[in-house]
């Protein structure tokens, strides 16, 4: 048996800018600052080490410390 | 002769199962060690015969083939592996840290090989020299400081066979006693140093970024600090141009763009900061990088030019939030200003961390009260991470050298000599034995404050930044402050767990008991009504209740790529880690409250988001629609496309019919397009029709 493949009819002209519009405020996002952290293990870095960018976990003692 | 360098073992502070298996512990530990890269290379150019066992990356390979068991005496397999390299001369790296397996493997390592020399170098065997050949027999010689020029001439000298006093920054043995020939002078021209053998080893391939060496010394004289032990005060700085040659190369070799450029205090001369800033800026190259910073050496307008020329990240280490003990540790960092330049860098978009330290044999309840005050400030600004270390008495520091003889042997020690949750008994009754060389495990009497609080508090901020940091922020805010709110919740551990001690406790703290618990005390605690402090704890209990599913159902699917032609049978299923949520309150409008340190505006009303994965261990938050959480809470995996679309028929009821498909399908695809579902095809002979 074929499979059954979606096929949606369209809507036309003004109404297909009106739907298609309505959907594209809908599936607008926001994000926001709020990070959640699921690490069990966080690590500290040293002075004589680095710094990386924020979100990167980081941590390690230095090869030349 | 044929020489062997040896890497550090720094991975083998991590033993336990969870550690060796944690994603961050692997990327941090399988870094290049640039030192002992640095002298392969000079080697390796001089047609040296050169060989390079890199333990970390052994010592992985161990715990994946044989299980963690194994590593109980690595010591004697590492020793197996080094001796297969049938070298002459075996050349080990030393940090603090991994001091006492680098001496027991040595040791293990002359057993099997006796007529091999042992030779030590790097910052821990530089200053505990004497005390390491008067303590040890089966090390023969310790090389200090920077190697690059010294090592060649006592290779030279061991073939020949002639005398080793002539070996400048040699520590060696005449008539059985331990005798040091004068130091080596600094290496001035760093640019004349080949590039660091990065082929030599595997762990550049496929690597987010890479580490260079920007320069060495440092002109500060803090008084915990070693580095001036080994690098020397003389600040020296590699060229522009060495710089961009070598990241070029990287890129070039191994696909990386983002650098960790390694100097204790790279930002010391602000004109040659600018100079760097603009020959990056001229040279159109996109490369990212950081480095570390001192608050005091950098200002808005330089830290402007540095984020232009790619600069995404700074270390600071402030140490102390005391103005009193800023003087003490002859840090001398006004806080004020180091506050403000924290702030400036978060406008840039440069990441912090800013790294306290607590533990001081002066410090006082108020002075770490001040340094909490800096840790909270840190946790205000998203793109820093602040961190609190235990004070670590470094080998022949200012602060060792006046506290020498009173050192104590707690289970758990200072951060920078151990993160783990295992220490090794050989280890242990090596650093026992000899304080005089592992002094780092060792903590400094602290008069004025509690130490079991002050371990606690460690692990407290680091686990609690991590998985509460705007609970914290938003407690910090309205109540006394954090330091007085731990010590309330410490009061409540101790009641809940009173065995829990040294290692348990640092376990405990990574566990999800304790989030558990900690936000059961939250609860109940009077804060709990601020609404600041409400609009977390119901973040925290909508993500516990929040369905999620594992794709488990699904699993035996074909995940199909968005845009893929869709059939009514798929199934769609939202993916692992992502949540809807639903909270009564806008998350972002708080947080931005308590980034200005101000009261939240009430703003009550139903708000929907999404959580999902957006790194290894971190999870984004974003606030989406109605329907959008629709389409996402009915994708569990266990339903068709079609059955989906039945069940969203309310979500959509206000959608006319005949257009209804139409939009559920929109929206369908750009879910999947977005990364929040996937679609799975189940085989085809399942596929109801």
């Amino acid at each position: 048996m074929p499979p059954r493949v979606i096929k949606v009819k369209v809507p036309s002209g003004a109404k297909h800018e009106e739907i298609t519009k309505a959907v594209n405020a809908k599936l607008t996002r926001r994000a926001t600052s709020l990070l959640r952290k699921t690490d069990e293990i966080v690590l500290s870095i040293f002075v004589f080490e680095r710094a990386q960018p924020t979100v990167e976990k980081k941590a390690k003692k230095s090869s030349q410390k | 002769m044929s020489v062997c360098l040896v890497t550090a073992p720094t991975a083998a502070e991590f033993g336990d199962e969870n550690e060796i298996t944690s994603e961050v512990v692997r990327r941090v530990t399988l870094e290049p060690q640039l030192g002992i890269l640095s002298l392969a290379a000079v080697l390796e150019l001089r047609g040296d015969d050169l060989r390079i066992v890199d333990l970390n990356r052994s010592y992985f390979h161990i715990a994946d083939s044989c299980g963690t068991s194994k590593l109980g005496d690595f010591a004697e397999v590492a020793a197996t592996v080094i001796a297969a390299k049938e070298a002459h001369v075996y050349g080990f790296s030393s940090i603090c840290s991994s001091y006492p397996l680098t001496i027991r493997i040595a040791q293990a390592l002359k057993a099997i090989r006796p007529h091999c020399t042992i030779l030590f170098g790097g910052p821990q065997a530089s200053v505990v020299d004497i005390q390491t050949l008067s303590a040890f027999p089966f090390v023969d010689l310790v090389l200090r400081g920077e190697a690059e020029e010294t090592l060649p001439v006592l290779v030279d000298a061991l073939m020949e066979r002639e005398q080793l006093d002539r070996v400048p920054g040699l520590t060696y043995r005449s008539k059985g006693q331990p005798r040091r020939t004068p130091n080596a002078a600094v290496i001035k021209d760093l640019d004349a140093l080949p590039t660091p053998a990065y082929h030599l080893t595997g762990e550049l391939r496929g690597a987010p970024r890479a580490t260079l060496e920007m320069g060495r010394g440092c002109p500060f004289s803090c008084t915990f600090c070693s580095t001036n032990d080994f690098f020397r005060r003389n600040f020296r700085l590699r060229s522009p141009e060495r710089i961009l040659h070598d990241m070029r190369s990287l890129a070039v070799a191994y696909g990386v763009s983002d650098f960790d450029l390694i100097h204790d205090m790279f930002t010391v001369d602000k004109r040659r900061v600018v100079v760097f800033c603009k020959a990056m800026i001229a040279s159109g190259e996109k490369f990212t990088w950081a480095c570390s910073a001192r608050t005091d050496c950098v200002d808005e307008e330089l830290l402007e030019l540095m984020a232009e020329a790619g600069c995404q990240g700074l270390f600071f280490g402030i140490e102390t939030g005391s103005a009193r003990m800023q003087r003490i540790i002859d840090k001398h960092l006004d806080i004020r200003r180091a506050k403000e330049i924290i702030d400036a860098a978060e406008q840039l978009r440069i990441g912090t961390t800013v790294s306290l330290i607590t533990g001081f044999p002066e410090e006082t309840r108020e002075d770490l009260m001040e340094t909490v005050r800096v840790l909270m400030h840190s946790a205000r600004c998203p793109r820093s991470d602040p961190q609190l270390n235990l004070l670590a008495p470094l080998p022949e520091t200012p602060i060792y050298l006046k506290y020498k003889n009173q050192l104590t042997l707690e289970t758990l020690c200072s951060d920078v000599s151990h993160q783990g949750e295992w220490q090794s008994d050989n280890d242990i009754e090596l650093i026992r034995k000899y304080p005089e060389i592992f002094p780092s495990f060792y903590l400094l009497p602290t008069p004025h404050l509690n130490r079991n609080l002050l371990l606690e508090l460690r692990e407290f901020s680091l686990m609690g930044v991590e998985h509460f940091r705007w609970l914290l922020v938003s407690l910090d805010q309205v109540t006394g402050g954090i330091l007085d709110f731990f010590c309330e919740w410490r009061q409540t551990r101790l009641h809940l767990h009173p065995s829990f001690d040294g290692f348990e406790l640092r376990r405990y703290y990574r566990t999800a008991t304790f989030r558990t618990d900690f936000l059961h005390f939250v609860r109940h605690h009077f804060a709990s009504k601020e609404p600041a402090v409400e609009a977390f704890l119901e973040y925290e209990d909508a993500i516990r209740v929040a369905p999620h599913w594992d794709g488990a159902a699904t699993s035996s699917g074909t995940p199909l790529s968005p845009g893929a032609t869709l059939w009514w049978t798929d199934i769609p299923v939202m993916k692992k880690q992502c949540r809807v949520v639903e909270l009564a309150c806008d998350i972002e409008e708080v947080i931005n409250a308590l980034e200005q340190q101000t009261q939240p505006a009430p703003s009550r009303g139903l708000r929907l988001y999404v959580t999902r994965e957006i790194s290894s261990g971190t999870q984004s938050l974003e606030m989406i629609s109605d329907w959008v959480a629709g389409v996402l809470r009915a994708c569990d995996g266990n339903r068709s496309i079609e059955q989906v679309l039945k069940e969203l028929s309310y979500e959509l009821q206000y959608v006319e019919e005949d257009v209804r498909e139409y939009v559920f399908v929109r929206l369908l695809e750009a879910v999947h397009a977005d990364g929040f579902i996937e679609i799975y095809r189940i085989d085809s002979g399942n596929m109801v029709s």
